[in-house]
């Protein structure tokens, strides 16, 4: 068990390229945090630094109040799940799982039991003489958490664990880690660019690009208010709609004015900050389900959002919209499965007036 | 096409393919399992030529195993083998992984001067080492002198208890590069991951060595100890170069390919030269198969 500080971190690969730029982060005893950003934007660099595989190149990291940059991997007692699972080949499922405790002379009995409770919690049980190679990729995952968490680490460090798998081993094994953090208690770095895995297994996120952090918060926080143009892309699928324009004060009321439409800014809370945006380049932002959905269609007077039909795309549950606007920019609703809606029709869908975001179109910070 | 086969997607005659592997077929017909059979039918028969063979029955393979020079020459060749493996390979994989873990530029250079020795040929090692291991004069022994201020006479091709352990310096000196490669070919398809993953699960370097590498070259590291004893039993124009076309004071230098050529040529007695020849080919292979099963890997079971 323990916390993990990162201060002011930053890694210069031998060829220059800076990898990770001043990273503060703090991972807090029993937590779930997950890195999560596109590729090359330096998650794994990280990670690697927190394992001790990768020198740091200015900064430091602690484990459970020890400073630990100059500290050995074998030192650190991390354990590391990787992406391509990295089983040893010549080594039975067993033998996999007992490396670490055989290396930490741990007595024979205490090894098998603690490889045997593993196996137990991983349903690897009728696996454990067969040699990786034997296995299926969900399996050799497994095998992969089950080494991890028979050592009892101080914290675990995933680099993006489940991509290798199918989408539906994949959803499984996202409910069985959240389940083990549930169970162990154990501190988790996880790191992933897929941000349904950051939604739905972090405690909290912090999300990088280009090597820097954007947002540390909890999922739903980051979410309903990410800082900037580049979060609020970035998590949520549908990706959040994008319009440009400027925001404008008529009468008291402030509206955010685009090239097809003009929009108003409700909040009261809101004010101050407008009232500063006036007559700024703005970016307005929605995401697809609080335009047309069914939570949008209760809100009373609910202003609205007219296109054109290009593309439906039903998923089951709901169907997605992609729309044209009147100067062509497309959005795209979360509707309704069955909503009647055919191609080439022009819709008016209502919107949830408290949820949408102006953004500086300079800076792209978040403005509401 | 009824009688067309398909392979990938790719259709072919049926005889297509006996039609490229016939270059390989004659070759190997001629060359190698022609005169297996004739050296084996040799071996039976008394014979100073082609056209005056007397089937003797086993007397060639008795006259060997009752033939002291035929003991000694084994002898010299297991100890010859027996050090390659255990003094060279070891040297050989050591000298792969520094250069595996060098950051040097000048990497590419050490691994060509290491691997060099080897392309010159036997002979010409043979030769260059009797001048090399002259005594008094001879750099080898002035380098010795200088560094332990010992051996500046001493005759390492002239007594019969030197002449070995020169052989075996020697051969370090050319064939430690060329088993060098191979092993740094192996280590540099190490998977890189598995070692950090056993870093992280808290082995020391020499235990990632111990559990991760040396397993994962477990192959390469089986075909050169096989390579290497197989060389090492066909060890003959080293000595025989090295020694002045001689085989030592005491036949200090026989080796069984030298006591081959000595019955086979130097007596005229092919006959017994080709029984010698397939008992070489039997000693090597029961030692190949031996070392096979030896280090035969579990997963592979
Ligand atoms: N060993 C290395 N030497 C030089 N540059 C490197 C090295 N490893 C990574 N980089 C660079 O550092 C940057 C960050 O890489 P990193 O592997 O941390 O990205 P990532 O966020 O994990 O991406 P992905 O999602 O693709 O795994 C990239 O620009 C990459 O090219
Ligand atoms: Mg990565």
């Amino acid at each position: 068990m323990a916390e993990i500080i990162l201060k002011n971190v930053s890694k210069v690969y031998d060829n220059s390229v800076t990898a990770v730029r001043d990273v503060n982060l703090e991972i807090k005893d029993h937590e779930f945090m997950v890195l999560v950003g596109p590729s090359g934007c330096g998650k794994s660099t990280t990670l690697r630094m927190i394992a001790g595989l990768e020198d740091i190149s200015s900064g430091t990291i602690s484990v459970a109040d020890k400073i630990v940059n100059d500290v050995q991997p074998k030192d650190r007692n991390l354990a590391m799940v990787f992406q391509n699972y990295a089983l040893y080949p010549h080594m039975t499922v067993y033998e996999n799982m007992a490396f670490g405790l055989k290396l930490r002379h741990f007595p024979k009995n205490e090894i098998d039991a603690r490889v045997k409770e593993a196996a137990a919690t991983l349903g690897l049980e009728p696996y454990l003489d067969r040699y990786p190679k034997a296995l299926s990729g969900g399996q050799r995952q497994r095998v992969a958490v089950g080494r991890a968490i028979v050592r009892k680490p101080a914290a675990f460090l995933f680099d993006e664990p489940l991509s290798n798998l199918d989408a539906k081993m994949r959803v499984q094994m996202r409910t069985e880690v959240s389940l083990l953090h549930k169970k162990l208690g154990t501190t988790m770095i996880y790191v992933t660019h897929d941000q349904v895995e950051a939604m739905t297994m972090g405690s909290r996120i912090c999300v990088m690009k280009d090597g820097e952090v954007q947002q540390i918060d909890t999922p739903l926080a980051i979410y309903d208010s990410p800082c900037n143009l580049f979060v609020a892309g970035f998590i949520g699928m549908p990706p959040m709609n994008f319009f440009d324009g400027t925001v404008e004060n008529k009468d008291g009321s402030f509206f955010f004015v685009g090239k097809a439409f003009s929009f108003p800014l409700i909040k009261p809370e809101w004010k101050d900050k407008l009232a500063a945006a006036v007559g700024r380049k703005v970016v307005f932002g929605v995401r697809p389900e609080d335009i047309g959905s069914p939570s949008a269609m209760l809100v009373k007077d609910a202003p609205t959002l007219s296109g054109s039909l290009k593309v439906k795309e039903p998923m089951g549950a709901e169907t997605y919209l992609y729309l044209d606007d009147t100067a062509a920019e497309r959005f795209i609703a979360k509707v309704d499965p069955h909503m009647v809606a055919e191609v080439g029709q022009s819709m008016t869908l209502p919107v949830n007036p408290a949820k949408v975001h102006v953004f500086d179109a300079e800076s792209t910070n978040l403005i509401v | 096409m009824s009688n067309s086969k398909t392979f990938r997607g790719v259709n072919y005659h049926p005889y297509a393919p006996w039609l490229f592997l016939t270059p390989y077929i004659i070759i190997a017909l001629t060359f190698f399992l022609y005169p297996l059979i004739y050296a084996g039918w040799l071996s039976f028969h008394q014979t100073d030529g082609p056209h005056s063979a007397v089937f003797v029955g086993l007397d060639n393979f008795k006259f060997i195993f009752s033939d002291p020079s035929f003991y000694k020459a084994l002898k010299n060749t297991t100890i010859y083998a027996i050090a390659s493996i255990c003094i060279q390979l070891p040297l050989s994989l050591g000298l792969a992984i520094l250069l595996n873990n060098s950051q040097s530029k000048l990497k590419n250079l050490f691994r060509l001067l290491i691997f060099s020795p080897n392309l010159v040929g036997q002979i010409f090692v043979g030769v260059l080492f009797s001048v090399i291991f002259t005594p008094r004069y001879g750099i080898f022994n002035i380098g010795i002198e200088k560094l332990i201020h010992w051996g500046l006479d001493t005759q390492w091709l002239s007594k019969p208890g030197l002449i070995m352990p020169a052989l075996i310096i020697v051969s370090l000196w050319m064939y430690v590069g060329y088993n060098m490669i191979y092993f740094l070919a192996a280590l540099q398809t190490v998977d890189k991951q598995l070692v950090e993953a056993a870093q992280i699960d808290g082995a020391s370097p020499w235990q990632v060595f111990l559990h991760v590498t040396l397993p994962q070259i477990r192959p390469v590291a089986v075909f050169v100890v096989i390579m290497s004893t197989i060389g090492s039993y066909q060890l003959f124009e080293l000595p025989f170069a090295l020694l002045k076309s001689s085989f030592g004071v005491d036949q200090a230098g026989l080796t069984i390919v030298g006591y081959l050529y000595d019955n086979a040529f130097n007596s005229g007695d092919l006959g017994t030269g080709a029984a010698i020849g397939w008992i070489l080919a039997f000693i090597i292979f029961v030692i190949s198969i031996i070392q096979l099963r030896a280090t035969n890997s579990p997963e592979d079971k």
